[in-house]
């Protein structure tokens, strides 16, 4: 093999020893197979088209035969107190008063994904064992219901149920085998919105058995109940203190900052957040300190791949590879690969701060 | 229509995202299970994929799938199997022959973390800020890091080729002392 490997070269020689030949895959992308699952996936008629918020303006008046005798009260969503206000990111509380606020009551069931791009649209998942029923709500219920009219003559065939007081109607989506596992999906409206629910069930009436038990909760029962990867400014708090828990830190080192934020983050991104702020101080100490302060410094970073958040994200992403790394150059391990004019203080900044 | 826009993003990503997931997985049928769990849900959230960042996005959603799916949540049909079958008719595994075969070897004593930036910038073709934006971290750390897993691979590369034990005749089981 040549001493002379430019990037290039190494470049083709990599890109020959790439273990699956792109040509066969255009192959199978323009296969019979591929067309037949494109086409099933499109078949997966309920999620799209429901989405489509900007859609045609279609009465949809299968449904409303049955919606118009829906309460048409709206929901009044109760107004956080000062103190209960104060606990919770206001992303979070908007979420919450915003949408139809809905639970299984069967404790099995949690909220696993929540989503919120408009004030009065959003959608949440709720899992268990292994099942998913996804809700999605949108204003004005005409506009959300309107794009779905193709199939709502099918669902109006379904059976009519109740869900937390209002009626709604339930049926298989259409397009689908009529035996086995099926997408089955629910419609009604409260006030101005339009709701939602779907999910993939044996039969009907497991399915109405599931969603006969939403019901709607206050706005801190909502919130309670949100995945962890949302974190609130109270449990900010107390994630950033858990993730901090085994990270030796600097003297003079404040997670103020870090729980200032009012953005809803996930655990990876809140842990990438903590973790760069305190290697980025202990480098500052570790570039610029006396020798005492750069022992203490490199002897912290080389407790990193212990630190349990590290730990935990190392599967989700690079951010504690490239901690790790850092660590190591800081202890000593010479940083390979400097291009000219590159400094070891230069790239470990750009890691770390 | 937004089926229309569907179809485009399937048939120009769908090898793209096989791809990534065939490097990925131990069985063609958990790449085929991944592709469809990905434009399932790409079907499904049509409206929230930015125009222009669709490649990228489907990316992300390949990942997060991958991750899922090694946690058991496998879900077979007919439909992936039929997939998976035209993968073994089309031949999609390469097998690299000659400096090929050194390279895939060279690639395969990388550290994961240099083996995973690779791929991701050679096979899967992502840039090093496609890279960063796919994981969440800095594309100075991302290019920095890709720089250091060349170099690893050029060191590797040069180095002289262990010898290989040749493999043992076989002898009459007389002989065997």
């Amino acid at each position: 093999m040549t001493n002379e490997l430019h990037d290039p070269e190494l470049i083709t020689w990599l890109l020959d020893a790439d273990p699956i030949d792109v040509s066969a895959l255009r192959a199978v992308a323009a296969s019979d197979a591929a067309t037949a699952l494109r086409e099933d996936i499109r078949r997966d008629v309920v999620l799209p088209v429901a989405r489509r918020r900007r859609g045609r303006r279609i009465a949809i008046v299968a449904i409303a035969g049955v919606a118009a005798t829906v309460v048409a009260g709206v929901i009044t969503l109760l107004a956080p107190s000062p103190a209960a206000n104060s606990a919770y990111a206001a992303p979070a509380i908007h979420f919450a008063r915003q949408s139809p606020r809905l639970l299984l009551a069967d404790s099995g069931w949690t909220v696993t994904d929540l989503n919120q791009e408009y004030a009065d649209q959003g959608e949440m998942t709720f899992a268990s064992a292994g099942r998913t029923l996804d809700m999605e709500w949108n204003s004005p219920a005409a506009s959300f219901f309107g794009p779905i009219t193709g199939r709502a003559g099918q669902i109006v065939t379904g059976s009519p149920l109740m869900v937390d007081g209002h009626h709604a109607l339930a049926g298989a989506v259409p397009g689908q085998a009529d035996t086995g596992p099926r997408y089955f999906a629910a419609l009604w409206t409260v006030g101005h919105l339009g709701i939602e629910v779907r999910g993939k069930f044996a039969n009907l009436v497991e399915f109405e058995a599931v969603v006969r038990t939403l019901h709607r909760v206050s706005v801190f029962t909502l919130l309670a109940a949100l995945p962890p990867s949302v974190v609130t400014s109270t449990g900010r708090k107390a994630t950033v203190a858990k993730m901090l828990a085994d990270i030796p830190q600097p003297k003079g080192f404040s997670s103020s900052k870090l729980t200032d934020s009012s953005l809803l983050l996930d655990r990876y991104q809140l842990g990438a957040k903590v973790t760069s702020a305190v290697s980025c101080s202990w480098l500052g100490q570790w570039l610029h300190g006396n020798h005492a302060e750069r022992l203490r410094a490199s002897a912290a970073m080389a407790t990193s791949r212990h630190w349990a958040i590290l730990r935990e994200m190392a599967p989700e992403g690079g951010w504690s590879q490239a901690i790790w790394e850092a660590a190591d150059n800081m202890n000593g391990v010479p940083m390979r690969g400097l291009a000219p004019g590159e400094s070891e203080a230069s790239i470990l900044k750009n890691h770390l701060c | 229509m937004d089926s229309d826009r569907f179809d485009r993003l399937y048939s120009e990503n769908l090898p793209l995202i096989l791809g990534y997931a065939a490097r990925r997985c131990a069985e063609y049928s958990d790449a085929a299970d991944v592709a469809a769990e990905v434009f399932t849900i790409l079907w499904r959230r049509l409206d929230e994929v930015p125009a222009g960042e669709e490649r990228l996005w489907l990316f992300g959603v390949a990942r997060r799938t991958l991750a899922n799916h090694r946690r058991g949540q496998q879900r077979r049909s007919e439909l992936t199997q039929r997939l998976e079958e035209a993968m073994l008719t089309h031949h999609v595994s390469a097998v690299p022959e000659g400096r090929a075969a050194i390279v895939s070897h060279a690639v395969a004593q990388l550290p994961d973390r240099d083996r995973e930036l690779l791929t991701l910038a050679v096979w899967d073709g992502l840039s090093p800020t496609e890279i960063a934006m796919l994981e969440g971290i800095p594309a100075g750390t991302v290019r920095s890091q890709l720089m250091r897993a060349r170099t690893r691979l050029r060191r590797q590369l040069e180095r002289p080729p262990r010898p290989v034990a040749p493999e043992p005749a076989l002898r009459p089981a007389d002989s065997r002392s």
